[in-house]
This record gives structure tokens, C-alpha cells and sequence, in this order.
């Protein structure tokens, strides 16, 4: 009784009374909250009967007595009332009431709440009817008719509410003057309900669009979106769902600031990403690293439907703590858990088609031979073909010699089906809860033959094992199957079918009149694909941790961490003998079967606490880590098997046997460290350090610290702007910090002799080694220092509006890279620590959200802008991979990887023109030839001649996303762009007849030349036969350059949700079908039929990578 | 209790976490260099090492198509004989690869190393003297291709920036190791020695050197000094038949090589696919290089005679009857019989007039000249073409005659003996003896017995005769039509033309720089590019 007796005496305002408070922390979202239950039971003063026989005491000492009989306690203040009077009470079960009548008669006012009896005055009389109370009771559930567990019921103005059970239920009693009461919820949007007669109030909440409230996962935990200091981009599973995609990095394409992906193929289960987080930081491994649970793994396997949520920690503020890997980013990847409650089940699946996207048209086969005849008449040669030979590729009057090959048609009619299935369990109660997800998703290529199979499950188990500590099982399986066709030559995969079908002219027949096949060259693409062989990947993985939490002390945890991430690959390549036409027999049929095996095994502790005093918030992490990495490789390989449809091992022929292997270890080992300070939730101050050492770099260098600091202020909590009603969050961050990487392959500081260096000497192959690599003992951390200044500004109620914008300047210095060396050395470079870029940058991130009536309007943008400069480096290294094709430099002053050769000037219009200007030595062009400008004016075109003439990182990237809810019926769409970017055909897609390959229907657009003169000028230069050298193939100029900037809608989706009374009948809590569109248009300057996303990717100029395709996908998700 | 056993298990788990042992990782498929330099073992492994790939079939058999004697369709050599090549042409798979440094680093870090291993010393000298002779090729390779090169006989560092050391210092340098080390080596047959460097060998690329830097006296002296040795004999005899059966499979008892490639197919090593590269479509090949209308004019006629000779009895109707027997064993040309078939690489048809015929010269994988190559080619089911066990032959006996005989007419020296070489070889085109020693004679002698085989570029390079042999149209045959049941050849007037040549002669017949090498040296450019 005392207790509160004081507390009264120093508060009086009635609603701090109350029998408990608690505080209860949910761990989980890392907020505290503050809440008060009421346990009451309204009957107990008319039932309790009290005896007292007291004489000549104080009042005091009666109520005393009354509160050592009963459960009754009383609050008043001293002050008011005169409990010093002595008093006789002699009652035999009498009720409180009449007790109390009796000894105060009426100059006390007394209320009777539950067990607790408030005295006051009778001036203070209008007190009481703020405890008039009553119950209201309810359900919360989510959209989808969920509930929503731990949801938080709050009087409105008060620090008094509940939570809502496993059930969303909830009961609260109010205050008969209380107006309202707030409902809210991480991630949802917080609802107000004005209380009225009913005593029954169910709320449905809806995802908050950015939710001051909403948490973000950060390295080691996670952080309220407001108290970020870092820069963070962040999307919920939930936002992808439905999309079609095999790949989760494609999902976030365009949809986070700073993030650009690129895949550069659509060929079924490869889908060859490239993320590159606020431009390329490195001239090594530019991959983010991806934690999916805390476990490093690859994005590739996880299921998009498992995803929870999705953060980009791109700054060092963000990133460091994971210091040594964070250089070029970090993903991190949460996935769902389950929900205690009874069993709830969603179903989901979509059905759907896919059509080839952007791709080339070849020529025609009369277009071909006319084109051909033009080349060799400008080459001095005889034509191919006759006019009647032409004749007959038109009318098509002898197909099997004159034909018109479609090979595209051919071989690009697979189905394109697609379907995926997803079903998620999630049930549990206080003690343990899960979530079990089972996905299956098939893809059927376009190109025939080609597919990808991909089975996920994943288990989720969350339990509170004593009051002290919990356990989480996170344990992910997955396998992905791909079939793929094959040409010949043992591992040509689908590349070589998307590459011959443009090169292969179209005059070449796929069979003769007899039905053999008839090779061109070697091959014949059909017969390929239609007799078997083909190469099959089989990758299971497993990424499974278990963490046990142990709470120490009130707000000190102890958290240990094991995981692993075991992958496998099992390839197995077979190729076939093939019979064609002149008995032509190409084989021997061959099987390479390889195995790989990687397995990572993470151990990690760390230490929590955090604590609140008054307005100091503060909060600190300690932890230790490790990660051992070793990988496997073994191959065997056999030839003349018996027949081409045997394709185990053993079956070929022993004597052809060979078998080759290779392993690999990786060691890290880490301490790390945060140390959170907010003050009055304005002020908020982080810092990061972590310590690594890397098994890549010798003992001397071998560890690395990577700090970081970052603040931020809460404008908007500071009085002056508290008044400004329009402007909900105002929040300025600065952070500063060195991220790390050592990105490189293993032993490189280890002077090393390699072995297999084998030679035939006296007759028999002898064994030999020698120094093949060089080594640096040297080489040490990369580090990257990064700058960051952000705003988030949310205005207006209901997320009218919110904006977020962030500068940063990461200079990587020490970068690892092997710079370019003189020939002289004679070993491939090595990696030195050589150099420094540069890349700034500004991110704009634009949400805006407005519920009207009946509808509810979304849209939100993104735009980057970022530039990369090389600061150092001490060589300038131009690298040509094909003669012709795309010229790369790398030197101080420049973006890294730019575009660098002649730059043109039009086409020579006569043979007088092209003798006169400058030339480069060795050619001799002429009329119709490409022209390029002598730069330092010497007189002659040479390599100091060459210039900067484009990117292939782009400067810009954007995106942008929208939608509307009307009613049952909801629609979205994604966009995404690049631009201020280059690429380059290639010297395939540029010219015709390359390597005696076809004709491209945009070869047609050519510059035509008679007696010495252009007498028609088009895009191209003259047409030349293939086998004949010449300039215009040979030059990597701005001619062969192009704007590869794009526009893409990415994803439109339409979708409907049933009514609820159809399912409601057969225990369908929701059913939503929708229609997806994926890749359906695209905007851009790139010449005609190439995709400038398959070519935009740096690092492979071929132009024959499978393109993306167009998917529309039918769906279904259905919640019981 | 529970829980401290838990607090335990995780803070003592963490402090094992991160010790400096678990983060020492050593190679595990390589030895160390540390540990390695040790044993004569070891000495035998590097040894081998050096020998690995020290030079390639196709830097032999493809190099020709940079001359007048061959059209290279695919790879690029082409550039050279027809003028294009700048310092961004890459001649896969050849160049700019000659000009990188790999051999020469591998072979001096053995030259290095072996020094401080205690072995026999006189295996010491020999080896030594073994990877001394490889080091002396490179750089013999490297100047005919660039001229002045750096030369490094020690380990570089990777941040090396020489400039080019001229190019009489390097073929000084070349002639002194060469000199010195045929004294070290065994006098041996190159199937006694089991590909290992011989004395022969090293005198044999001395006197080709010196043929180069027209020192003909001492060219004379070394090739004399090789011939007598007296373990070098012609192959089979020196009959005709030899000089086909040489260059194939089953011919490796050939002591007529001096210096060879060796290929044998095995687990780690494989053969060469040059057969597949060059047999015709018919036989599954892809025809990349063929021979042109230049080199088959230079065979004489079975009386001895140039085909330009009134009195050669050469008819231009029957262009192949009646020649030097080693034409039809070097190319196979339109009407000649091949497996039981005529080769017909001039009608767009078969004979029914409606299917295409795969060996047309305009076709992808056909011999676009109209002569398909013979030298080390015959038909052979395909995987055997792509694993094809045969030594190529680097230096052979003939070559040495050949150089005799050459440094003879440029000193009017030695003539009867030179001429006696000489007609050695014209034995075996069935060709009679010649009297008068000429330089004509010598030169074409010199190209039709060693077409193909890797040495006319250097030969119109030393002879300056790129105005005339690399300039103008590249031809092969004359076009007609093949009579596939007779093999009978009705010709028509028009030669096949397959490419321009433009002679630049401020070029010297040097090959550019690389231009990656400029760019990351700025090393001086050769004159021209």
C-alpha cells in the first residue's frame, strides 16, 4: 500500500493508477514498450464481506486493517484527506461500501474500481468518472484476415493498453472519458478508432507504406527505421510476391536506390547476375555479400516466397560490421518465420508462358546472297551466286539446296511453361512456433530443350525454451536441376545454339533431300538439339544455422550462433556422335562427369545489451566470429561409349579415361563491435568496429580494422518542428567509416610451383612443374572509405509523402588488382595492392502513398546518379579481347573499364577522299570505309589517336514502381532504367560474314559504293567478305559503339481478391488470382533487336547471351 | 546449472575462434617454392617443366600463311603476308604470345634455382645446358619476329620496364650460349636422345642463325659440323616415299629430325589437332590453311626444269602430271586422287547439278585456294585427327644440306659438295640431278622441300623479296570444273583470287610491338606501325 500511497501523494492524476505495470520487451523488434494490463474482476467488492472490531484508531489503521484482511488496497493523499482521526468501526460482513460509509460519512468521496478504492474529497468528486470504466473487446487481424499477434491496444494520450493474444484478440477496459484507441503494429499502419456505444471493436490493419515504426535488419540485429544512421535500402518479401522470376536478385530490380542488377541471360536456372551497389568500388570481385539468416550464402537458390525482408546496407556506417567483406555492399536476407496460433496455411502458384524477348532477325537467305555478292564485288572478287541461284532462295523451288533456314523458328519454339508452388504452414503457441515453406518452380526455356527445375524447403522453428533463453533453427534446403542442350565441343551450352543460329547463314540447309542432316562446319544446330547429349547441373544446397539467445541479465544477452552452408554441383556433360550428310561422322560421343563441393561453417557469438535511462537510450554489441570456406573439385572423363544414349562414365571406353581434381581453403576469423547512444530519441549516435583477419594475406598483413561512425538528428522531435503538424519525421545522418576486402583467390602471397607441366620426353610423357603464377607476399587489405549524408523526411499524415536522399564519396584505395605488366615478366600479373578509385554519388528515394474512399494510390521512384573516377593507377592497361570488338581502358583520370578507340567521322565517299586523309599504316581504304579523325593531327591514324568514347557502368539507374487497390481489385506496375551507358555489338552483331558466319537483317542498313564513290550511304561501312581482312573490322571505333540506356516494365500485375463471404463457407480466409507481365516493353535507342541489358553487362561482349524472355504468369494465393 | 553451462560452452568456443593457426592456410594442389629447389627429384620436375610446351605445332605448320606459299583462312596469319597486321592484330593463337616473356621467365628461374641445389654437378652442367638452348631458341623466335627485344637472363620483377636490347647484341648473345653449350651435349640422334637438346641441335639452330645474319662462312662451318656427326641420316633412305611418310604418325624413328616437337596422346597430353584443322570438309576437316598458285608453280617438272621453261614439258592442261614428286606429296590438288576419291574443289555442285558440293572453294570449311595441304595430313577418322600422336620436326637434316648449300652459292665455296646435298633431296621428288649450283636453285629447292614447315616468311624476310613474293593478288588454282568419275580437270582461264597483298617494305618485315605492351611500357614501335 505504501508504494502507491506515495506515488499518489506525488502524482495526482488519477490515471497513473494502476495495479501493475509491466514492461515487456519483445525482443524480437528490439523496441520497448510500454504497456499496463487490468486484471480485473468487477465482482470481487460485492462479494467480499468484511468483520472489523477496532476502537479508538485511526483511520489509517482501519484501512489498514482492511487491506491486511482483504486483497482491497486504498490510494488517496494525505493531504486531502484526515486519516489521523481516530474512529470505532464494529462491523459484522458488511461490504466495503458500507464500511467505508460509515467511517467518512459524507465529506470523503470514495470510488471502488476492482480491488482498488480511491479516496478523494467530494470537490474532487469529478475524478472518479475517469475511472468509470469499461470493457471493450476485439479481433485484430492483418489484410489478409490474419491475426495479428502482439499487436499493441493503446488508450489514446495514455500510456495504458494491452496486447492482443495469438488469436489477435484483445480486451481493454477504458475510462468512460476516453476518446480512442490506437492500434498498432511493426510494419502496419497505426489506426485510431473513436470509441462509441459498442463494446466490441475488430480492427483490420494494412501494411504501413514506410512506417516510422517499421524495423529494418541491420548486420547483427536490427534497428527502427527512424534510429537509422546509416544508409539503408530496404523492401518486404511481400512486395515481390507474385512476380515471375527464378532469381531473387531480378525481384529487386529497379526497386531499391543505389542497387543495380543486371542479367545478362535468360536461359532457365542461369540467369548470370550482376549486382553492383552504388556503381563498381573494385577493380576485383565487385559482388555484394549476402547473408541470408546471418549465414553468408548465394542469392540464387534462396526461394522468393521465403523472403521476410530485404536490406542493402550500402554505406560504411551500415556495412562495417561486417568489415572485412562489406566492401562492395551487403545484402541481408530475412526469411519468414512462423506465427504462434493455430495452423495457418497460404497457398500459391502461378501458371505461364514465356516468349522470346528482344532478339535479332537474320537475314533472309536471298538478302544473304545478294549481300554476299555485294562484299566480293567490293573485294574484286567473282559473286557467290548466281542470279538464278538467287532466284531460287526466293521462290523457294529448291528447298533442300536453295533454302530460306528460319533457324531461329527452329530452334527457339520450346514451350516457354513456367510454374511455380508455394505452400507455407506457420502455427505454434507461447513456446515454440514454426514455419515450414515448400516451394517448387519449373521453367521450360524458349530455346527447346533448355530448363530449370528448383525445390525449396524451409524450416523455421522459434522456441522459447526456459525463461531465459530461446532457440531459432533456421534450416533452408534447396536443389536446382538444369537440362541444357549441347553442341560438339564438350561444355558449349546453350551460348553456342544462341550464337551459331544468328551467325549461320540462312542459305544453309538443315537437311538434304535423302533427310540427312548436313553439317555447316561441324555442326548442325537442329540435329543437336533433336538427337540428344546435353549437359545436366545438379546443385543441392543446404544453409542451416541454429542460435541459441540466453538472456544474462535484464537487457544482456548472450547469443551463439553455428551455421552452415553446404552446396554441391553435379555436372554432367555428354556429347553424342552424330552421322550427317557425305558420311560425315562427328564424335566420338563423350561424357565429363564433374563434381564440385563447397561448404562454409560459421561460428559466431555476440553480446547484447541495451537500456534505457530517462532520456538515454543505449545499446552495444560484442562479438566473435569465424568462417572456414573449403571447396572440392574432382572431373572424370570418357569417350566411345557403345551407344549415345549411354552416358554413365563407365560405360566409355577405359583407355580415353582422365580425371582431374582441385581444393581450396578459405579462412576468416573477426571480432566486432556496436555501440548505440540516442538522447531523447533526437540525438543518435552509432559506432562499428571490426577486426579481421583473412588466411589470403600473409601473416604480416594479415589483419585488418574497419571502423565506423554515424550520426543522425531527429529534426522533427525538436520542439520547433513538433509544431509543424504537416512535416511526421525529419531525420539528417552523417556517417563515416572503412569497410574492407580481400576478394582475391586463395594463396596468392605463397610463391607456388605448379604441377602438370607434363611434356613427352624419351617416349613417354614425363612429369614437370614450374613457377606459373607470381606471387606477392605483400598483398594486404583493400580498404574502402566511405562518406555518407542522408535525409529522410516523411510530410504529411498517412504517408502522403516521403523522400530520402543520400550523397556519399567511397574512395577505395590499396585496391586489389592485377595491374597491367610488361610482357617481359613473363607470368601473368600478380595482385598488388595498386590504385584508388573514386565513386560519388546521390540516391533519391520517393514514396508516396494516399488512401481516398474506395481506392488507395501508390507509386514510389528511385534514381542514382554516380560517377567513378580512378584516382591511382600507375599503368594504363588497354584490353582488346577480339580484334575489333570493344576496347577497354583502365588509367588514371577515368571512369575504370572505359570504352576507349578511334573516334569515327562518317564513311569515305570516294576512293580520292580515302587516299587523302589520314590512314592507319597497313590499310588502304576506299569509298565507303569508316573515317576516323586524326586527334593530334600528325597526318596518320595510330593508337595515339584513341580517346575515352564511352562507359559500361551505367551513370544513371532508376526506377520506378506504382499501383492502385480499388475495392477487390488491385493493380502494380515496375519500371526499370539505365542510362549513360555503352555497349557494343561485338564484331559479330557489327559486321556480316565474320568467320564465314550470316547475315543479320540490320546488316541490310550498309553503305553502297560503285566506281569508286558511295553512291548510298547506310548505317554500316561497306560490306566486305568476312575472310578479308579490312579496316572497318578491325577498328574499335565510336562506330561500333552504342546508347545501350534502357527503359524496361519490368512487372505489371493485375490482381483480384474474393469476396469473402464465397470462402469464408469452405475455410478460405482469402483468395486473391492475378495476371503478371514481366519484360512486355522496353524503351531504347539500342539498334534494332539486341537486348541493351544482355550486352550492357561488363566483362562479356557477347552478344549471344540468351535473351530475356517476356513471361505471363496466371496466379493464385489462397490463405485457409 | 543448465544455463552456465551454456554461457561456458559459447565464451570458450569463441576465444578458439580466431587463433592465428586457423587462419594458415597452405596450397593444396601446388608445392611451395620454399620448400621446393631441393632434390635432384625436384631438379627433374623443373627440367620437364622447362621442356613444357616450349614451342607449338601450329607456330610451325601454320606460319606459313604469313608467307606467299599458303592462304591461312582462320587464325589470322594472313594479316602478315597481306600487309594488315598492326599492333592490335592478334594471330591466335600465336601472336602477340611470341613476344611474351613466359619461357624465358620459367627458363631462367631454373638457370637461377639449380645453382644452390647440390646434385652431380655434371647433371648440373647438363641440364643447364639443356634449358640454356631452349632460352637461346626463344630469343632466336623473338628477334625474326620483332628485332630488337630486351634480353633478360634473369628472373624479372613484375614491375620490369626495359627498353629493347638491338638486335645483334641478342643473336651475339644467341651464337655465344649456342657455341658454347654444343660442347656440353651429347652428340646423339634425336631418337636416342628421346627429345632431349642435342649437340646437333645446337650447332644445326646456330647455323641457322648464322644463315640469317649472312655470316654463310661460319653457317657453312656449323652446318658442316652437324652433317658431320654422322648420326643424321635422310629418312628412309632418302626415298621417295619418305618424304611423305616422314611427317605422319608411326614416322618417330626419324633420324633425319634434329629437332623435334614431340606429341604422344596420354592422360595429361594430348596430340595436335592440326589434321582436323587442315583436311577437307570430305574428310571432316576445316581446310584453314591451303597452298597457293605460287608455291605449286615453283615445283620444277620431272626434267628438272621450272614450269616457265618452253622446254619443261609442262602442260598447262594437265598442270600436275609430270612434277616434282614432292608436289603431290605436300598438296592435293584439283583431279588428284585421295582414299578413292577425286578432289573437286571447283564446282558449286556434285555431279547431279543439284546438290552443293561441301568442297567448293568459296565454302566455310573448304580449301579456298584449291589446294588442300598433304604435309602431315592424310584422312584419318576424326577423333584421331584431333589427337594426332606425331612429332613435328623443328630442324631437320634437309634444312642443314639446304644451308650448306646456300652459304656455298653466296661464297662461291664448296659448290660440288653443296650441289651433292642438293640432289640428295631432289632424289626424292624423283627429280634429276642437278649440275649447276645456282641461287635459284638453292632458293627453290629450299622453299618446295620445306613448304609448310614454318621457315619461307624468314626466308623472303632475309632475302628481301616481299616486293615481289607479298604484293598483289593471292592466288590458288585456276577455276574449272572436275570430272568425279576421271578425275579429269577442264580449266578454265581465271585464277582463284583469295586475297590483296600490300608489301609496306618500311616495315622490314618486323612485326609490331604489341600494343598492350606499349601501352603498359611505352617500349619503342617498330618502324612502320
Amino acid at each position: 500500500m505504501k508504494k502507491f500511497r506515495d506515488f499518489y501523494e506525488r502524482n495526482s492524476l488519477g490515471f497513473l493508477l494502476k495495479k501493475t505495470f509491466r514492461i515487456m520487451k519483445l525482443t524480437l523488434f528490439i523496441f520497448v514498450l510500454t504497456i499496463s494490463q487490468l486484471w480485473a474482476t468487477e465482482s470481487y467488492s460485492q462479494f467480499t464481506k468484511l468483520s472489523l472490531k477496532l476502537e479508538e484508531v485511526k483511520i489509517s489503521d482501519v484501512l489498514k486493517e482492511i487491506e491486511n484482511q482483504s486483497d482491497f488496497f486504498f490510494l488517496y493523499s494525505p493531504k486531502l484527506i484526515d486519516v489521523d482521526r481516530t474512529v470505532n468501526v464494529d462491523v459484522e460482513n458488511e461490504s466495503i461500501q458500507e464500511i467505508l460509509s460509515n467511517i467518512f460519512g459524507e465529506e470523503v468521496k470514495f470510488g471502488v474500481y476492482d480491488r482498488q478504492i480511491i479516496l478523494t474529497t467530494k470537490d474532487n468528486s469529478e475524478i472518479f468518472s475517469s475511472f468509470q470504466q469499461k470493457r471493450i473487446i476485439g479481433t485484430v487481424t492483418d489484410r489478409n484476415g490474419a491475426p495479428v499477434v502482439g499487436a499493441n491496444v493503446v488508450i489514446t494520450g495514455t500510456n495504458q493498453g494491452t496486447v492482443t493474444d495469438i488469436a489477435g484478440n484483445y480486451n481493454i477496459d477504458v475510462p468512460q472519458n476516453a476518446r480512442s484507441l490506437t492500434f498498432s503494429f511493426i510494419g502496419m499502419e497505426s489506426q485510431e478508432i473513436i470509441l462509441g456505444t459498442s463494446t466490441q471493436i475488430n480492427v483490420t490493419m494494412v501494411e504501413s507504406a514506410i512506417g516510422l515504426e517499421e524495423v529494418v535488419v541491420i548486420g547483427y540485429g536490427t534497428q527502427k527505421k527512424v534510429n537509422l544512421t546509416g544508409a539503408v535500402s530496404s523492401l518486404s518479401g511481400e512486395s515481390m510476391e507474385g512476380q515471375f522470376s527464378s532469381n531473387t536478385s531480378t525481384l529487386i530490380q529497379g526497386r531499391l536506390s543505389g542497387v543495380n542488377v543486371t542479367s545478362t541471360s535468360g536461359q532457365p536456372g542461369k540467369p548470370n547476375i550482376r549486382i553492383l551497389i552504388r556503381g563498381l568500388g573494385t577493380m576485383n570481385n565487385t559482388n555484394p555479400l549476402v547473408l541470408v539468416d546471418g549465414i553468408e550464402t548465394s542469392m540464387d537458390e534462396i526461394n522468393p516466397n521465403d523472403i521476410e525482408s530485404i536490406s542493402v546496407l550500402k554505406d560504411a556506417a551500415s556495412a562495417s560490421i561486417y568489415g572485412s567483406r562489406a566492401g562492395n555492399g551487403v545484402i541481408l536476407i530475412t526469411t519468414k518465420r512462423g506465427s504462434a496460433g493455430n495452423i495457418k496455411i497460404n497457398y500459391n502458384n502461378s501458371i505461364g508462358w514465356q516468349r522470346l524477348g528482344l532478339t535479332p532477325e537474320v537475314a533472309s537467305s536471298a538478302d544473304y546472297a545478294r549481300l554476299r555478292n555485294e562484299a566480293n564485288l567490293n573485294q574484286g572478287l567473282a559473286p557467290a551466286y548466281t542470279d538464278d541461284e538467287i532466284r531460287k532462295f526466293e521462290d523457294g523451288s529448291d528447298p533442300f539446296n536453295y533454302p530460306n533456314t528460319d533457324l531461329m523458328g527452329l530452334l527457339f519454339d520450346g514451350s516457354g511453361f513456367t510454374q511455380n508452388h508455394n505452400l507455407f504452414l506457420s502455427g505454434g503457441n507461447d513456446q515454440a512456433r514454426y514455419g515450414i515453406s515448400l516451394g517448387y518452380f519449373e521453367q521450360q526455356g524458349v530455346l527447346k530443350r533448355t530448363d530449370y527445375e528448383r525445390y525449396n524447403l524451409r524450416i523455421n522453428v522459434d522456441s522459447k525454451a526456459t525463461k531465459w533463453l530461446n532457440i531459432k533453427l533456421n534450416s533452408g534446403l534447396s536443389q536446382g536441376l538444369i537440362n541444357e542442350p549441347t553442341a560438339h565441343i564438350m561444355t558449349a551450352g546453350p551460348f553456342y545454339f544462341y550464337q551459331q543460329a544468328l551467325l549461320t547463314p540462312a542459305t544453309v540447309p538443315v537437311r538434304n533431300a535423302a533427310g540427312e542432316y548436313v553439317p555447316y562446319g561441324n555442326n548442325n544446330l537442329v540435329a543437336m538439339l533433336s538427337e540428344g547429349g546435353g549437359n545436366k547441373y545438379k546443385m543441392p544446397r543446404m544453409t542451416s544455422s541454429m542460435s541459441g539467445e540466453i538472456t544474462l541479465l535484464k537487457g544482456l544477452t548472450l547469443t551463439g550462433l553455428a551455421g552452415i552452408d553446404y552446396s554441391t554441383n553435379k555436372t554432367k556433360y555428354h556429347t553424342i556422335t552424330l552421322r550427317y550428310s557425305n558420311n560425315v561422322v562427328i564424335g566420338p560421343n563423350a561424357v565429363s562427369d564433374q563434381f564440385s563441393e563447397r561448404t562454409a561453417i560459421t561460428l559466431q557469438s555476440f553480446l547484447n545489451y541495451q537500456t534505457i535511462i530517462g532520456k538515454h537510450g543505449i545499446s552495444g554489441m560484442l562479438g566473435i566470429s569465424r568462417l572456414s570456406e573449403d571447396y572440392y573439385f574432382n572431373a572424370a572423363f570418357r569417350s566411345n561409349f557403345p551407344s549415345n544414349i549411354i552416358d554413365q562414365i563407365d560405360a566409355g571406353s577405359a583407355s580415353t579415361a582422365t580425371a582431374s581434381g582441385n581444393a581450396l581453403q578459405t579462412r576468416s576469423g573477426s571480432y566486432f563491435g556496436r555501440l548505440n547512444y540516442s538522447y531523447d530519441n533526437k540525438y543518435l549516435f552509432e559506432a562499428n568496429a571490426r577486426r579481421d583477419g583473412s588466411s589470403r594475406f600473409g601473416p604480416e598483413n594479415r589483419w585488418g580494422l574497419f571502423p565506423s561512425f554515424s550520426v543522425g538528428w531527429r529534426l522533427s522531435e525538436e520542439a520547433f518542428l513538433k509544431k509543424v503538424s504537416w512535416i511526421e519525421n525529419l531525420k539528417l545522418r552523417a556517417s563515416w567509416g572503412i569497410l574492407g576486402n580481400d576478394r582475391i583467390a586463395d594463396y596468392l602471397y605463397i610463391p607456388r610451383i605448379s604441377l602438370g607441366l607434363n611434356q613427352p620426353l624419351g617416349g613417354a610423357v614425363a612429369n614437370g612443374a614450374a613457377v606459373t603464377t607470381a606471387s606477392n607476399p605483400d598483398i594486404r587489405w583493400e580498404k574502402t572509405t566511405v562518406w555518407d549524408i542522408g535525409m529522410d523526411v516523411d510530410l504529411f499524415n498517412n504517408r502522403l509523402l516521403s523522400l530520402s536522399v543520400d550523397y556519399y564519396n567511397r574512395y577505395t584505395d590499396d585496391i586489389l588488382a592485377s595491374v597491367p605488366v610488361s610482357m617481359v615478366f613473363g607470368l601473368p600479373a600478380p595482385v598488388v595492392n595498386t590504385g584508388a578509385m573514386r565513386n560519388t554519388g546521390v540516391e533519391f528515394q520517393l514514396e508516396s502513398r494516399k488512401k481516398l474512399e474506395t481506392v488507395e494510390v501508390f507509386v514510389s521512384g528511385n534514381i542514382a546518379f554516380n560517377k567513378n573516377n580512378v584516382e591511382k593507377y600507375n599503368r594504363q592497361g588497354v584490353t582488346q579481347p577480339d580484334p575489333g570488338g570493344p576496347a577497354i581502358i583502365n588509367r588514371e583520370g577515368d571512369p575504370w573499364n572505359s570504352y576507349y578507340g578511334y573516334v569515327n567521322i562518317g564513311k569515305f565517299q570516294n576512293d580520292a577522299e580515302a587516299a587523302s586523309s589520314p590512314i592507319m599504316a597497313g590499310t588502304a581504304p576506299k569509298a565507303g570505309d569508316l573515317k576516323f579523325k586524326d586527334l593530334n593531327n600528325d597526318g596518320v591514324i595510330d593508337p595515339d589517336d584513341r580517346t575515352i568514347l564511352g562507359n559500361t557502368i551505367p551513370k544513371i539507374t532508376y526506377g520506378f514502381n506504382g499501383g492502385a487497390n480499388y475495392k477487390s481489385f488491385d493493380f502494380s506496375f515496375s519500371f526499370q532504367g539505365v542510362a549513360k551507358v555503352n555497349a557494343s555489338l561485338g564484331i559479330f552483331g557489327l559486321y556480316p560474314f565474320k568467320d564465314d558466319g550470316g547475315a543479320l537483317q540490320l546488316h541490310l542498313d550498309r553503305t553502297m559504293v560503285q566506281n569508286g564513290a558511295v553512291v548510298k550511304e547506310g548505317h554500316l561501312p561497306r560490306t566486305l567478305p568476312g575472310a578479308v581482312q579490312n579496316i572497318n573490322g578491325s577498328v574499335f571505333s565510336s562506330w561500333s559503339l552504342s546508347d545501350a540506356s534502357y527503359l524496361r516494365l519490368k512487372n505489371i500485375e493485375v490482381g483480384y481478391t474474393l469476396p469473402n463471404t464465397l470462402g469464408s463457407k469452405i475455410g478460405i480466409s482469402r483468395a486473391r488470382i492475378y495476371f503478371n507481365g514481366q519484360n512486355l516493353l522496353t524503351f531504347t535507342d539500342f539498334p534494332s533487336g539486341f537486348d541493351p541489358e544482355v550486352v550492357s553487362a561488363f566483362g562479356t561482349f557477347s552478344l549471344f547471351n540468351a535473351p530475356q524472355v517476356k513471361a505471363y504468369t496466371f496466379g493464385i494465393s489462397i490463405d485457409f | 546449472m543448465k544455463k552456465y553451462i551454456l554461457i561456458i560452452t559459447i565464451i570458450v568456443g569463441s576465444f578458439t575462434a580466431c587463433n592465428e593457426d586457423f587462419l594458415e592456410i597452405l596450397p593444396l594442389n601446388s608445392l611451395s617454392d620454399g620448400t621446393f629447389w631441393k632434390t635432384q627429384e625436384d631438379v627433374d620436375l623443373a627440367l620437364v617443366g622447362c621442356y613444357s610446351n616450349w614451342e607449338q605445332w601450329w607456330n610451325i605448320l601454320l606460319f606459313d600463311g604469313a608467307s606467299d606459299n599458303a592462304y591461312d583462312e582462320h587464325f589470322g596469319w594472313k594479316a602478315i603476308a597481306n600487309g594488315q597486321v598492326n599492333s592490335t592484330t592478334s594471330i591466335s593463337p600465336v601472336t602477340p604470345n611470341e613476344y611474351y616473356y613466359g619461357k624465358i621467365m620459367k627458363y631462367n628461374t631454373f638457370l637461377t634455382k639449380i645453382e644452390n641445389i647440390e646434385i652431380d654437378e655434371d647433371i648440373k652442367i647438363k641440364y643447364k645446358a639443356e634449358v640454356r638452348f631452349l632460352r637461346a631458341y626463344d630469343y632466336f623466335i623473338k628477334t625474326m619476329y620483332f628485332g630488337d627485344v630486351p634480353l633478360v637472363t634473369e628472373p624479372v620483377n613484375y614491375d620490369v620496364n626495359l627498353p629493347r636490347t638491338p638486335v645483334v647484341e641478342v643473336q651475339q648473345f644467341i651464337l655465344d650460349e649456342l657455341e658454347e653449350i654444343s660442347a656440353i651435349l651429347p652428340v646423339s640422334d634425336n631418337i636416342t636422345s628421346g627429345g632431349h637438346i642435342t649437340a646437333g641441335a645446337a650447332l644445326a639452330l646456330r647455323a641457322r642463325l648464322e644463315l640469317y645474319m649472312e655470316k654463310y662462312a661460319d653457317a657453312m662451318t656449323d652446318a658442316q659440323r652437324v652433317i658431320d656427326m654422322n648420326v643424321y641420316e635422310l629418312y628412309d633412305g632418302g626415298s621417295p616415299e619418305g618424304f611423305r611418310n616422314m611427317f605422319l604418325p608411326g614416322s618417330n624413328e626419324n633420324k633425319e629430325a634434329i629437332l623435334t616437337v614431340n606429341y604422344v596422346n596420354g592422360p595429361t597430353i594430348t596430340g595436335i589437332y592440326y589434321p582436323q584443322m587442315c583436311n577437307t570438309p570430305t574428310y571432316g576437316g576445316f581446310s584453314s590453311t591451303s597452298g597457293t598458285r605460287s608455291l605449286v608453280d615453283a615445283f620444277e617438272t620431272t626434267l628438272g626444269k621450272t614450269i616457265d621453261d618452253p622446254t619443261s614439258g609442262y602442260d598447262p592442261n594437265l598442270p600436275y602430271n609430270n612434277r616434282d614428286g614432292r608436289l603431290a606429296m605436300t598438296v592435293l590438288c584439283p583431279g588428284q586422287e585421295l582414299n578413292g576419291i577425286f578432289f573437286n574443289p571447283l564446282d558449286r555442285h556434285q555431279p547431279d547439278g543439284v546438290t552443293l558440293n561441301i568442297e567448293y572453294h568459296t565454302d566455310g570449311n573448304a580449301a579456298n585456294t584449291g589446294y588442300a595441304l598433304l604435309k602431315y595430313i592424310k584422312p584419318v577418322p576424326i577423333p584421331e585427327m584431333q589427337q594426332n600422336a606425331v612429332n613435328i620436326q623443328v630442324i631437320r637434316l634437309a634444312e642443314v644440306y639446304l644451308t650448306y648449300a646456300e652459304a656455298a652459292v653466296e661464297t662461291n665455296t664448296n659448290e660440288d659438295i653443296a650441289l651433292g646435298y642438293i640432289n640428295l633431296l631432289r632424289a626424292r621428288g624423283s627429280l634429276p640431278p642437278a649440275t649447276v649450283l645456282t641461287r635459284d636453285l638453292v632458293r627453290r629447292e629450299r622453299r618446295v622441300e620445306l613448304a609448310f614447315e614454318g621457315l619461307r616468311y624468314f626466308d623472303i624476310k632475309r632475302w628481301d623479296i616481299g616486293t615481289t613474293a607479298l604484293n598483289g593478288p593471292k592466288e590458288g588454282c585456276r577455276e574449272g570444273s572436275v570430272d568425279m568419275t576421271t578425275g579429269v580437270v577442264t580449266w578454265g582461264n581465271t585464277y582463284i583470287k583469295v586475297d590483296d597483298m600490300v608489301f609496306n617494305p618500311a616495315r622490314n618485315y618486323l612485326l609490331p610491338i604489341p600494343q598492350s605492351e606499349l601501352d603498359a611500357t611505352g617500349v619503342s614501335q617498330n618502324p612502320g606501325y
